[in-house]
Order: C-alpha cells, then sequence, then structure tokens
C-alpha cells in the first residue's frame, strides 16, 4: 500500500513539474538560451523520475520490496550530506556575484543562478548516492 | 543538529527575529519596518520558552544524542532536501516570471531550507518509532 502511494506521488510529483514547465513556456515571452535550462532540467528529472517509477512497479508486480534498510540508509545519508551541499552552493553563488561586481567578472543572472541551484545539488545527490553505494558498509 | 524540545523554540526564536525581516525586507522596506517589532517581541518570547525549557531538561550545555536522533536528524534532513529541490525549480519559475532578484531569491529558499528542515525534524520526533 505504502508503495503504490510512492508511485502514485512520484507521478504526481512529474504531472506538475510537467505543468510547471508549460505555464512558463507559455508565460515567457522571449525564450532566450539560458531560459531553456529552466525547460531542460525539469525535462531530466522527468525521464527520471519516470524511470524510477517504472523499477518500483517491476518490483511490486513481481513481489519484491523495492527498497531495502541499506538502501534506505544510503539515500537518507547522501541526502543529508547534499543538503548541506546545497546551502554551500548556495553562500557560494551569493559570494560569487559579490566578488565578481568588484572585481568585474561575469556577474550571473537570476536564470543562471537558478539553474545552478537546480542543478549543482542534483548532480551532488547522484554522486554522493554513488559514492555511498561503492563505499559498502555505511 | 542535536535538536531537541527546547532549541526548536530558540532556533524559531532566532529565525523570527532575524531571518524572517531579512526576507521581508528584500520585498518591501515599508513591511519590514512594520513587522519588526512584533517579531521582535515574538522572537523574544520563543527564545526565553526556548531557554526555560532547556533549563528543565537540563540541556543547556550538553544534549544526549542517541540512535534514534541520529536517525530522526538524517530522515529530516533528507525530506528537507526534496522539499527544497521541489521548492527551488517551482519558485524559480515564479522568480524568473515576476523577475525577482538573486537576494529575493536566496533569501526566501534558504529559509525554506531552515523552516522545511525543523518541522520534518519535529514531526519525525514527535511521531514516534522511526
Amino acid at each position: 500500500m505504502k508503495e503504490k502511494l510512492q508511485i502514485i506521488v512520484m507521478a504526481l510529483i512529474g504531472i506538475a513539474v510537467i505543468l510547471a514547465t508549460i505555464f512558463y513556456a507559455l508565460g515567457a515571452q522571449n525564450l532566450e538560451l539560458s531560459d531553456l535550462a529552466l525547460i531542460v532540467i525539469p525535462l531530466i528529472l522527468v525521464v527520471a523520475t519516470l524511470a524510477l517509477i517504472w523499477d518500483k512497479i517491476k518490483n511490486l508486480k513481481a513481489g519484491l520490496p523495492s527498497e531495502d534498510e541499506r538502501a534506505k540508509k544510503l539515500q537518507w545519508k547522501a541526502g543529508a550530506y547534499t543538503y548541506y551541499s546545497t546551502v554551500w552552493i548556495a553562500v557560494g553563488i551569493m559570494w560569487y556575484n559579490i566578488f565578481a561586481e568588484n572585481l568585474n567578472l561575469h556577474v550571473l543572472t537570476a536564470i543562471q543562478v537558478i539553474a545552478a541551484i537546480i542543478l549543482l545539488p542534483a548532480i551532488c545527490f547522484f554522486a554522493f548516492n554513488f559514492y555511498f553505494m561503492r563505499k559498502g558498509d555505511i | 543538529m542535536k535538536l531537541t524540545r527546547s532549541t526548536y523554540f530558540l532556533i524559531i526564536g532566532f529565525i523570527l527575529m532575524s531571518v524572517i525581516p531579512t526576507d521581508i525586507r528584500g520585498f518591501s522596506e515599508e513591511l519590514e519596518d512594520q513587522l519588526f517589532l512584533p517579531l521582535l517581541i515574538f522572537g523574544i518570547i520563543l527564545l526565553i520558552i526556548g531557554i526555560a525549557l532547556a533549563i528543565k531538561d537540563k540541556e543547556l550545555f550538553h544534549v544526549i544524542s542517541d540512535e534514534r536522533t541520529k536517525r530522526v536528524d538524517r530522515s529530516a534532513v533528507y525530506y528537507s532536501w526534496w522539499l527544497t529541490f521541489i521548492f527551488a525549480y517551482v519558485y524559480g519559475v515564479i522568480s524568473s516570471i515576476k523577475s525577482f532578484t538573486i537576494f529575493q531569491y536566496m533569501s526566501i529558499l534558504l529559509t525554506e531550507m531552515i523552516l522545511s528542515m525543523i518541522l520534518f525534524h519535529m514531526y519525525f520526533n514527535f511521531k514516534g518509532e522511526e
């Protein structure tokens, strides 16, 4: 029952992200290259979510648990590390912009900051997940 | 993190006094001027309650950290990160449409991260078996 609920929630989030992307694409008057980041990123995320849903449905049909105790622990640890990374990424971006303004470097635009805040933690999560999975005992 | 019932009050009080006014200032300085005093008073009340609870629970200088606390910490942070991830995207779309500044985006995002983490922590802590 809990696993079915998880699949439904994931599907609902996927639909919400697609709808938000459509509204954004319709709302934006002139789409520039940097704006495309806000359309491509959610599409990548939705595809990744679809892969996860597919895997869960396959396990559910075979009567297997979708995740074991170790996988859960591993994800919690990766998520916790990613949370702290996100804080430092956000602070780092703000510092970079302050220095860039003073040193006449390229100042990040709002869209670039948003794309970085979404993409970098996602990469961190996959990297930490992969690292802890390979590490063995955690 | 070692969050307990006393530190919830202390952290929320601190957020009300320092973080929330900064967030509001990013959008409207007039509103911040109006809300500064009520937020400060409410924040001080929460700080006093937090310190009183810490003294009562004997946790003012030392907090016991067991296996369950660690699990609650980790799961709260994990779920908070997922919520932040969705929030960062949805709020990012809204900010790009409404042309918010980077400061407005970042301040609200960081506030959401701290608040969601505390709320998840409270939920898992009071839920019982975790």
